[in-house]
């Protein structure tokens, strides 16, 4: 087999070209999404097959955002990512600074109570966390959409993970110079751990936001309604408001896929660092 | 020497004190735990073998009768294999397609991040918005019909809406599987790979003789956590068939869902639940041992 070969620049261009027409085929329910949403019915009907609009028009968006409270939904989104994002960060980094930091009686016992959590899954108990919910009186409020999801055995494995790399001896020796425990915590240990913590955000922030399941059982409300919940409602099986369905999902998608592109690198090292010891 | 010592008296200190400190910082984590993941799973163990009304309280013990009537119904045995057909489906596909992106995109570059991005992009899209495009492009006068011609109603159909399903979820699984492939591949060290090419080695050999085995770790992660993930899909089978048609595309999650929600039978999802578990149960327990075992480390 004879080899060409291409002078570099050429063939790293080329091949970078290639790449992203690979990426272009991964994403290509994405972009015909996009496409059909920004068509006039009239295309929509006609079983057009072209790849771009003919005509392009903001009727579906204008439509959504006119009849679906969609700033509502996505503030019911945001609310609740926050809340879990807050709780999870301050709770996990308690939690990883004792199991880093301290040698207590029963540490291991409660280390694992803490790591077998994870090996109950969330889908398995949420029949009965969401009765426990119902008889507490909690449907369709913030805290019951938040409750479980205050606290995660991976988002403390990941925060311990990077507190067992400042070494103890640093504590030691701000302990000989008069440093409180909480005070390195939150002047030393906090302050280190800001990449750790903001890969924590990125992926509970993903997590919570492209939530189905638990907000579907817990809300009955209009009013309480996260994004997907909303958006879900669109997505029936009538055929002629293909436009509206598909302008909703990208609606839908948008925050996430920011926030994904923003924080990708912490993402990558977050779910890398936290799973895999290999 | 002396501030060593100093630091193991200060050890010595510290140990004998117990400090009421590190426990006061795991407390609310602990608390969290127990409430909202061990007792649920209690409870859900106890309703699995009780009676319950149509709130879900608990009535009366029944033993197992929830499970031999559940093992009685031909329809749960059909559930649990499409199960098992999907999660084989979802995992050797996602596990395929990201192999080759990963292969295609280990070498560092400095435009790698954009077609990186791309190429991970679905792990940020939720089930909904990923149905809604599915449904559009799957249904009878969707945009897969329009393009090939065809007219098959691919999620009303026995044997086509279970794999449509599971196309939709592999698409979703693709952007973790890249990203923890591709740790993989670029943990092979550049000089086993530049050796292999002045020996003669080509592009496949390298590939399969060297990345794959020194990525296995990475590999049967993605395959596990890849069966995992399909275990728990929900969204996608609940907007695009419904779990129809006549339970064809129905997993255990989506029993769980219909049980509870649409038919008020408690008692019976706790029990789909329980048996969910012991099935992911099992699968972890293969996981482990596989990692221990066939994963060849360097």
């Amino acid at each position: 087999m004879r080899t060409v070969y291409l002078p570099r620049p050429l063939a790293n261009t080329l091949e970078a070209f290639v790449k992203i027409c690979i990426g272009f085929c991964v994403l290509f329910p994405l972009f015909i999404c996009l496409s059909y949403s920004l068509r006039p019915d009239t295309e929509l009907m006609n079983r057009c097959k072209s790849l771009l609009p003919e005509t392009w028009t903001w009727q579906h968006y204008r439509w959504v955002f006119k009849y679906v409270p969609v700033l509502l939904y996505l503030k019911n989104s945001l609310v609740c990512c926050c809340i879990v994002i807050c709780s999870q960060v301050l709770l996990a980094s308690f939690s990883a600074y004792a199991f880093s930091f301290f040698d207590m009686p029963f540490k291991k016992f409660l280390f694992a109570v803490i790591i077998t959590t994870m090996l109950i899954p969330g889908d398995v108990t949420i029949i009965s966390n969401f009765l426990n919910i119902q008889s507490l009186g909690l449907r369709n409020t913030y805290a019951g959409m938040t409750l479980p999801f205050l606290i995660s055995g991976i988002a403390i494995l990941l925060m311990r993970q990077f507190y067992l790399t400042i070494p103890r001896e640093l504590k030691e020796a701000a302990t000989i110079d008069g440093c409180k425990d909480m005070q390195f915590f939150w002047r030393v240990a906090v302050p280190l751990s800001v990449p750790s913590i903001i890969s924590l955000a990125i992926y509970q922030f993903i997590g919570i936001y492209n939530q189905y399941f638990w907000p579907l059982l817990v809300n009955t409300k209009d009013s309480m309604y996260t994004i997907q919940i909303g958006m879900s409602m669109l997505v029936g099986h009538e055929s002629d408001e293909v436009g509206r369905i598909l302008a909703g999902a990208i609606i839908c998608i948008i925050p996430s896929t920011l926030i994904f592109i923003v924080g990708q690198r912490y993402l990558v090292e977050g779910m890398t660092t936290g799973s895999i010891k290999g | 020497m002396e501030t060593l010592n100093m630091v193991h008296q200060l050890h010595a200190t510290n140990r004998r004190k117990v400090k009421a400190l590190p426990y006061l910082l795991v407390a609310p984590s602990i608390i969290l735990f127990v409430a909202f993941s061990y007792y649920p799973f209690l409870k859900n163990i106890l309703l699995a073998f009780s009676l319950t009304n149509k709130r879900g309280e608990f009535v009366r013990w029944v033993g197992l009768m929830n499970f031999k009537r559940l093992f009685a119904k031909a329809t749960f045995w059909l559930v649990v294999r499409n199960t098992f057909t999907f999660a084989f489906i979802v995992a050797t596909a996602t596990l395929l397609i990201a192999m080759i992106l990963s292969l295609f995109s280990y070498r560092q570059k400095s435009g790698s991040i954009i077609y990186q991005t791309m190429f991970s992009m679905p792990m940020s899209i939720a089930s909904v918005p990923a149905s809604a495009m599915f449904l559009f492009m799957l249904k009878r006068d969707g945009f897969v019909n329009r393009i090939f011609g065809t007219n098959i109603a691919w999620l009303q159909n026995v044997s086509t809406a279970l794999p449509s399903v599971a196309i939709a979820t592999v698409w979703l699984s693709i952007g973790s599987s890249f990203i923890f492939l591709l740790v993989g591949f670029r943990n092979v060290p550049q000089e086993l790979l530049e050796s292999a090419t002045i020996d003669g080695a080509g592009p496949w050999m390298k590939a399969f003789k060297i990345m794959v085995p020194l990525a296995s770790p990475q590999i049967f992660f993605v395959i596990f956590l890849n069966i995992n993930n399909s275990f728990k899909a929900f969204g996608q089978i609940k907007l695009l068939t419904g779990g129809g048609p006549a339970k064809a595309s129905e997993t255990l999650v989506y029993s769980i869902y219909n049980e509870a929600l649409q038919n008020g039978r408690f008692e019976t999802a706790c029990a789909n639940a329980l048996i969910l578990f012991l099935i992911i149960f099992i699968f972890t327990r293969i996981q482990f041992a596989v990692e221990k075992k066939v994963v060849f480390y360097t």
